[in-house]
């Protein structure tokens, strides 16, 4: 029962998970600040929770589909190491599912239909007759806009009406831009399984030597352009040396993919700090 | 070309690929959610989706555009297994990645529109054939061809025909696809009103072919749309389904094994028939009502069939999504009770099973559950929410009540307000009820008894959105402005889609010269992703009423640039041009706006107006009288009837006219001044 309690809280990727939950609550933030609200508690809280488990559910889908490859890349998942059946894991996705359905569901049925846009996303990422997280750059741009999708989804809480047309431009392009230049690195771990299941990714495409260097300068390129796409340059005092230490942890043969995930939480810190002093870098 | 990657390859591969069926299908559902949802979000946002009709939105988003896009796959699987001989298996999985085209559609209108999204509709009726040449002509930006939608269908075109090539090397057969494959995209675009015109062309006209069972919950053409398609699935899916598994196509046909269920469901239907009959008489004047029983008669035995067929998931999961989604098509409250029934039937009689005894006794008590599901489910297919509290008439006035609205609101669709009027007042006097207030208000406001639509809105709490925007419009066309905005603003309160409202007041504030606050409004629509051909439409009416023709044209203009279908810029435009005197721009203007709205009242006001000025009395009449049939709340036009009844002499007819003006505003003051000019000659 604790196992099960902790795939559900974890999955494989409990970095990943609580990655999900900055996007959602930046989308929350922007609408409380856009349209000068309090920050509505209960229904945060339901839309934090049903992006979580809507990606809980995603991962275990992707775990499922990935048991090959993971083999071949020696990578533990619960199903991996033997801990739980595929069948009983499958359970745990719909359980996952349904629950984000609800929860998406008791705050209106457009956040629902968001949600659900979220879902199919991740089913068509990992899952067949599309598993498109074959096809490199698709892959990575399918992941960036899940996360587009799940602030937008935090920001339907305020605009309901017409969410997608509503978000401001510049919050999509700083969600999108940093993290399709940034998530390449998830595929590092992934390296063996890929090449042999003719999964496409930069490494797979360019070599594991290369693709170390090129992933460490998008890296760095994400970090970079945050000020750049904020037109705040006082920015770049956090961005660059924590865009070089990513990059640094990058390109060390012995990768840790924790590493780069703390490094990702210290600049969260920073603009949360940022956009609290100064809201209008990010809705004007 | 990458190296040895021909479209031949990639076929092939598509069709190596491995999944279950259980997967494809999903595949399938997730291309036409995603393409569902984004068509609401950006397109025709007036008319569904995420604003404002989110009930419709449902009903369109998760049964009638999925039963037109599967209905569309398995015409397609048909064609593609008689054109090729292969397999409905092989053919399938290149078609369900070739159907992705589907989801880029309304990416690219939102681009091509410059963020205003099209109204997208398919051919409405099979007239329309000799003009499909207009869905292809790329001169033009029509209201029912989207740039999207013509990617979309030359896409599905190109593609049959490359699929054929690959598989068949049959220059003839790569020449007749795109043009059969065009006419299954026809036949599914126009069938759904053809079928429902049957009873037209055979003499019933008591309704029109808009007729419908459901009390106006659903969309009329949605519940029409998705038992049409999802008779046509059944249809061509059996066809398909031959090809794929013969024996199990056979058993589907084994109609003894669920006779019983099947007859208790038409008792239901029988009964709920015999009770709505003295109030709901036109059961049988549509032909889409034959196609609603034969559905719910094909649901029952699907379920039945899908609880005999579990050991093989395939077909357990083909028998069940076929039900429900036929279910779903019927209704909500259809759809429940089948679900009830399903999960009884698989889960509940089988755990049954094993602890009751004797033997007899389980199976008649689980036979009976499901005898008796079936019949309360056919009893629910006219019933729907109604069912449970008419199918013991212990009160007939229920019944009554539920009978003269689902008769209300027939003659509603069919634009019959008088007659909808007189059913949604007896309905009402028996049941109370917000939505039956809400049509019973609309209808009077249609027939021009605007003080009791007015009232009888102004009873309905809370108000939704249709009421309030009912209602604001009476109050304007009453010249009531301020309680009109009173009335706006708290919906913007309420959060009732509040840019819907916000530019209510904005355009409001234009037309009244409050510049300030039209801006601090234009700024915060804007927040709430107000279009900007809405923006600049709204500063557009600004200068114009403060007779700035110049400045008012250029913002029509800005307004035409990012929505050139935008009604309200070229009525806009023409009335900036016709106060400059430029008539022939004026009526350019006007008759554009009529291209895309025919049934504008205003704007055949407007064209009438130039006639008037041009002295073509005649042609000005015919424009108002065609206005005032649209819309018979019109002072304007009544006054400008008035004016030409007074040009020719006929004053009696031009009094009864500025009366009739007056009758709806009494504060128009043209018609009362035109009276007093009368009253003073005589």
């Amino acid at each position: 029962m604790i196992k099960i309690l902790r795939y559900l809280l974890y999955g494989s990727r409990p970095y990943i998970a609580i990655h999900y939950l900055f996007p959602t609550a930046f989308g929350i933030f922007l609408g409380a600040r856009i349209f000068n609200e309090p920050i509505y508690f209960l229904e945060s809280c339901l839309i934090l929770l049903s992006v979580f488990f809507s990606f809980q559910a995603s991962v275990i889908l992707n775990d499922i589909n990935d048991i090959r490859a993971d083999t071949i890349s020696r990578k533990r998942t619960p199903v991996n190491d033997g801990d739980i059946s595929i069948r009983a894991y499958q359970k745990l996705a719909v359980i996952c599912l349904i629950t984000s359905f609800i929860l998406a569901a008791g705050i209106s049925y457009r956040t629902f239909l968001i949600v659900i846009l979220g879902n199919i996303l991740h089913f068509s990422y990992s899952s067949k007759p599309f598993r498109l997280k074959r096809f490199y750059p698709l892959s990575i741009f399918m992941l960036a806009l899940g996360a587009l999708l799940a602030a937008i989804a935090g920001y339907s809480l305020y605009e309901s009406s017409r969410p997608f047309l509503s978000f401001p431009l510049r919050a999509s392009i700083f969600i999108v831009v940093p993290l399709f230049l940034a998530l390449n690195f998830r595929d590092l771990a992934d390296y063996e399984g890929d090449l042999k299941t003719d999964t496409t990714t930069l490494f797979t495409l360019i070599g594991l030597k290369k693709g170390r260097t090129v992933n460490a300068v998008m890296v760095l390129l994400s970090y970079i352009s945050l000020p750049i796409i904020l037109r705040y340059p006082l920015l770049f005092a956090a961005c660059i040396p924590l865009g070089m230490a990513s990059s640094y942890v990058c390109i060390q043969k012995d990768f840790r993919e924790r590493r780069i995930f703390l490094l990702y939480f210290v600049l969260i810190g920073v603009l949360t700090v940022l956009f609290n002093l100064d809201p209008s870098i990010i809705t004007t | 070309m990458l190296k040895g990657v021909s479209i031949e390859s990639i076929i092939r591969k598509l069709e190596k690929e491995r999944y279950s069926f259980g997967l494809g299908l999903t595949g399938l559902f997730s291309i036409i959610t995603v393409r569902n949802i984004f068509e609401s979000a950006f397109e025709g946002t007036q008319v569904f989706g995420f604003t404002p009709l989110t009930e419709n939105s449902f009903y369109m988003i998760f049964s009638h555009f999925p039963l037109f896009y599967i209905s569309l796959f398995v015409w397609f699987c048909l064609f593609f297994v008689l054109m090729t001989g292969e397999k409905p298996g092989v053919v399938a999985k290149p078609l369900l990645i070739g159907l992705s085209v589907i989801v880029i559609t309304p990416f690219i209108d939102i681009v091509v529109s410059r963020g205003s999204g099209y109204k997208l509709t398919y051919l409405k009726g099979i007239e329309e054939f000799t003009q499909i040449y207009k869905f292809f002509d790329f001169t033009r930006d029509l209201l029912q061809a989207s740039w999207g939608q013509r990617i979309e269908i030359i896409a599905v075109l190109v593609g049959a025909a490359m699929y054929v090539w690959v598989m068949t090397k049959s220059a003839w057969k790569v020449l007749v696809s795109p043009i059969i494959a065009y006419l299954i995209i026809f036949i599914h675009g126009v069938l759904p009103n053809t079928v429902a015109q049957i009873p037209g062309l055979l003499g019933i006209s008591r309704l029109n072919y808009r007729a419908i069972i459901t009390a106006g919950i659903l969309s009329i053409d949605s519940q029409n749309y998705s038992i049409i398609f999802i008779c046509s699935i059944f249809a061509v899916g059996w066809l398909v389904l031959k090809r794929y598994d013969r024996e199990f196509a056979k058993n589907i046909l084994a109609f003894k094994k669920s006779l019983f269920l099947i007859l208790s469901t038409l008792l239901g239907i029988i009964y709920a028939i015999v009770l709505i009959r003295p109030y709901f008489p036109f059961i049988f004047d549509n032909s889409v009502h034959y196609l609603i029983f034969f559905t719910a008669l094909m649901t029952v035995h699907l379920v039945k069939m899908a609880s005999l067929e579990q050991q093989s998931s395939t077909r357990f999961i083909i028998l069940t999504i076929s039900a429900l989604i036929a279910a779903l098509a019927i209704g909500f409250m259809y759809f429940f009770i089948t679900l009830s029934y399903f999960l009884f039937i698989n889960y509940v009689a089988p755990a049954m099973k094993k602890r009751t005894s004797p033997p007899y006794l389980r199976r008649y008590l689980s036979g009976a559950i499901c005898t008796l599901l079936s019949f309360i489910g056919g009893f629910s297919v006219i019933f729907g929410q109604a069912t449970f509290t008419c199918i013991i008439p212990l009160d007939r006035s229920k019944i009554e009540a539920y009978g003269h609205r689902l008769a209300g609101w027939n003659y509603f669709v069919d634009g019959n307000y008088g007659e909808a009027a007189v059913h949604f007042e007896t309905s009402y006097s028996l049941q109370e009820r917000n939505e039956i207030l809400k049509r019973l208000g609309q209808s009077y406001l249609y027939i021009g008894r605007s003080d009791l639509g007015i009232a009888v809105l102004n009873a309905i709490e809370p108000p939704d959105y249709e009421t309030i925007l009912s209602l604001g419009q009476a109050y304007i066309q009453k010249g009531r402005h301020e309680s009109a905005h009173r009335l706006y603003r708290n919906a913007v309160i309420a959060n009732i889609e509040p840019v819907e409202f916000i530019t209510l007041l904005g355009q409001a504030a234009a037309r009244r010269g409050a510049a300030a606050e039209m801006d601090s409004l234009l700024r915060y629509g804007e927040k709430y992703g107000m279009s900007r051909s809405r923006f600049h439409q709204i500063r557009g009416d600004y200068h114009l009423q403060s007779s700035n023709y110049t400045l008012a044209i250029a913002e029509y203009e800005r307004a035409l640039y990012y929505d050139g279908r935008s009604v309200l810029a070229h009525a806009g435009m023409g009335m900036a041009h016709y106060a400059k005197g430029d008539l022939v721009e004026a009526e350019r203007s006007f008759s554009q706006a009529l291209i895309y709205e025919p049934n504008n009242d205003v704007m055949h006001n407007n064209l009438g107006a130039i006639c008037m000025v041009r002295r073509e009395y005649d042609k000005a009449r015919d424009h108002f009288e065609r206005s005032l049939k649209i819309n018979p709340l019109q002072s304007e036009a009544y006054y400008n009837l008035g004016l030409i009844a007074q040009a020719s002499g006929r004053i009696d007819q031009a009094i009864k006219m500025y009366s009739e003006a007056l009758k709806i505003n009494p504060d128009f003051k043209p018609a009362s001044m035109a009276l007093d000019r009368i009253r003073m000659n005589d």
